[in-house]
This record gives structure tokens, sequence and C-alpha cells, in this order.
């Protein structure tokens, strides 16, 4: 008892404890946020690896006069398509268009065309993978 | 050497830089290690892809599933079993089961014999079956009475033959391998049981007073449909899962879904019920797993 009073009494070595304890909190707290900025960057960098997707089909639909594209997402993450390109030209589609992993679907693109002609059609994500080529109309 | 380890613990300068510079170099290696792991993880996904090889060979309408025979021993009602076994009745191949006919009560010689027959309505789904199609080959020494083919009727709970394109028998050569041949396109959905059981029965007119033996090389049903068979190829050299047919032609573009593997270098034939092509020109696509498309023609 008398052994613990005396240790509260004795202030001697205070700050360099102190000292020790805050430069540890400090030290975590900047590895932390340092480990957090690294997962933050690379997340979206391994994003952007990972997608991958195709179109199986192109379809020059005679009866709606638009064209349909049928797209599958191959890769490892979801797929938010941004934009659509028929002649590098921006054109409107059934938005927002998005495909989980595996998922497959039709995407609708409201552009008239012209039989026997030559289209390059062009599909953009968010992440900025491109996928298209070009397409001969019947 | 005691001189330099006793300098080291006195002098604290620069300890901390040590530290960060660990702490930071601990760190790139993590980001580097990581982004060197996902490139080579969809780099080989990539490779995979380049080396998958897979190509439809052909294409062709079907209208006949493959035989489905015999899945045990006939069950004989009246006659008996003197050779063979069931197993032989399942390939027209020669072999042959034989059955003796017995005499009845009234005089007469008779055999009246049935087997349970499983359709696979895994790949030929009932709402895609139009008919039912009965083969029989047989030999019997005795042409004095057709035989008949019947089916049973799981609503009537009796063998019979409503609905059969033919129901005035099969008049048999005697010492002669006969085709007998049957096709019901009216009620065939009775004859078959909601897991594919069709029970078929064979049996003499019962009038004739002779003894004779039955041989019965083939017995079997298949189902009428209207589907079609791609024949495919995986050269790769990886097994590549085929996960999407397309039938594509000027007026529609259709998608099926299926679920096949293919090992490498390995030819397949891939049977839909369900799938019917279209009259006109058409072209024939199947989409795999990762990515690749291969078309027909």
């Amino acid at each position: 008892m008398t052994r613990k009073l005396s240790l509260f009494r004795d202030k001697r070595a205070v700050s360099p404890v102190l000292s020790s304890l805050l430069l540890t909190v400090v030290a975590v707290a900047a590895m932390a946020l340092a480990t957090t900025a690294t997962y933050v960057i690379t997340t979206n960098m391994r994003e952007t690896m990972s997608e991958r997707v195709i179109i199986e089909d192109l379809w020059f639909n005679n009866s709606t006069g638009n064209i349909s594209v049928y797209l599958r997402n191959v890769g490892k993450v979801a797929i938010h398509v941004s934009g659509v390109y028929v002649n590098h030209t921006s054109q409107s589609f059934t938005a927002p268009f998005n495909l989980e992993l595996g998922e497959h679907k039709w995407l609708n693109i409201s552009q008239s065309w012209a039989s026997d002609s030559l289209y390059y059609v062009d599909v953009v994500t968010t992440r900025g993978t491109h996928v298209g080529g070009y397409f001969k109309t019947p | 050497m005691e001189a330099i380890l006793r300098r080291l613990k006195r002098d604290k300068r620069g300890v901390s830089n040590v530290i960060v510079v660990m702490l930071s170099l601990v760190l790139i290696t993590i980001i580097v290690g990581n982004v060197v792991l996902w490139s080579y993880q969809m780099n080989q996904l990539d490779l995979e892809r380049i080396q998958e090889t897979v190509t439809v060979s052909n294409v062709t309408r079907i209208t006949r599933s493959p035989w489905f025979t015999a899945q045990n021993e006939y069950s004989i009602s009246a006659g008996s079993k003197l050779s063979g076994s069931f197993t032989d009745t399942r390939v027209s191949d020669g072999s042959y089961e034989t059955f003796a006919r017995a005499l009845t009560t009234s005089g007469i010689y008779q055999l009246d014999m049935n087997g349970d027959f499983a359709l696979d309505l895994s790949a030929y789904p009932l709402n895609s079956i139009h008919g039912i199609e009965i083969y029989a080959k047989y030999n019997v020494s005795d042409d004095t009475e057709k035989w008949f083919l019947k089916a049973y009727d799981w609503t009537a709970s009796d063998f019979n033959d409503e609905g059969f394109n033919n129901t005035s028998g099969n008049q048999p050569i005697p010492n002669a391998w006969s085709d007998y041949t049957i096709n019901i396109t009216e009620d065939w959905v009775d004859y078959v049981s909601s897991n594919g059981t069709l029970l078929l029965e064979l049996r003499d007119e019962g009038t004739s007073a002779n003894q004779s033996n039955v041989k019965i090389d083939f017995l079997g049903a298949r189902a009428i449909i209207d589907g079609t068979r791609f024949d495919l190829r995986n050269s790769g050299s990886f097994t590549t899962h085929i996960v999407a047919i397309w039938i594509v032609n000027s007026t529609d573009h259709q998608r099926y879904g299926t679920n096949l593997f293919i090992n490498s270098g390995e030819d397949a034939t891939y049977i839909r019920a369900d799938i019917r092509l279209p009259e006109s020109k058409f072209i024939a696509k199947v989409s795999t797993e990762r990515g690749n498309i291969s078309v027909f023609p």
C-alpha cells in the first residue's frame, strides 16, 4: 500500500513515457493513413486491370431500326457502360447499363443504320475499357 | 568490435530515419507485390483465352433422339425366358434374347412380356417432344399370328395402343428378322410418366396352337423431336466451358444458355431438343466462359 502511494507521488520520468506513447500513437495513425491511401489507390488500379467485356452479338435490328449489342462481362469486376460510339460519334443508349460478374444482356443503341454499310461500334466503360469493332449491316 | 557496439548503443541519431525508410519500404513492397500479382492473374486469364480454340464443325437438324433401351430384365406375364439377357436387346447387333411361348389353359401358346424404358427428360424435356417412336427387331419360327406392341397408359393404368399409327399388329416372316416400328404422335404424353419412364409390351395375337420361340435382337423407344445437333471440337490445351449458343438469321438473333464442358483435344456432340433451326440461311455461334466465340459455317 505504501509502495503504491510512493509511485503516485514520484513524478520522475513521466515526460519520456508520455512522449513515447504519443510518438507510438502518431506512428500508428500515420501507418493507418498510408495503408488506407494505398488500398484506395490500388483498388482503382486493380479494378481497371481486371475489367474484361466482350461483344457476343451485334444485331442491326430491322424491326426496330436500331442497333442492339449483346455484352457479357467476362472480367472480375462489375462493369458500368459510360458511352457508346457509332462511327466515333456518341450515341444515346439504354442507360444506366451495368453488368455484374458473368452477367450478359442486350444494350440498345438508338441509332438508325443503312443497308450494306460498315459501322464502327465502340462501347466504353467508366474505367476506360473499350470494346468494339467494325460491323457490316445486312 | 566491443567499442563499435558501445558507440552504436550510445549514438541514437538517425534511428527514426531508418525506421521511416523501412516502413516505407514495406508499404512499397506490398503495393508492388499486389500490382504484380493482379497483373499476373489477368495475364494468365488473357493467355488462357488466347490459347482456347473451340470450333463448330457441324450444325444439323435432328428429328429423333437416340434410342432408349430396356433398363431391367423383362417381366413375363405369359411364356418364359430361354437364353440371353435384356442387355442383348439394347443394340441391333445379332446378339439376342430368346423367349418361349407357353401353353395356356385354352390350349394356345402365348408370349406376353414387358420392360421399362427411361426417356432422358433432362436432355429431351417433355415440352420439346412431339411423339414417341418404338422399334422392335424380332424373329419367330411361326407366322400363323401377328405380333403387337403396346405401351402402358399411365392415365388409364393399363397397356393399350390408342394414338398409335398402327394398331393392326405386325405379320412376321418365319425364321427371319422382322422390323416392327410404331409411331405415337397423339396422346403420347399418357404413355410417359413424370420421370420419363415408358413401359412397353410385346405380345402375340394369342390364337396359335403351335409352340415357337421368339428371338429379340432390339427393342427400344426414342423421342420424336425437332431439335439441333452441334458437333464441337476443343483443339486447345485447356478444358473449355461453353456457356451460350447463338442461332442468327436475318430476322432473329436467339441466344440459348448452355453448360457444356469439353476436355482438351476432345470432340463433343451436343443435342438440344429445344433449338429449332430456321428454314432460311443462318449462322450458329458458340460462346465460351473465357470470352471466345466460334462461328459456323
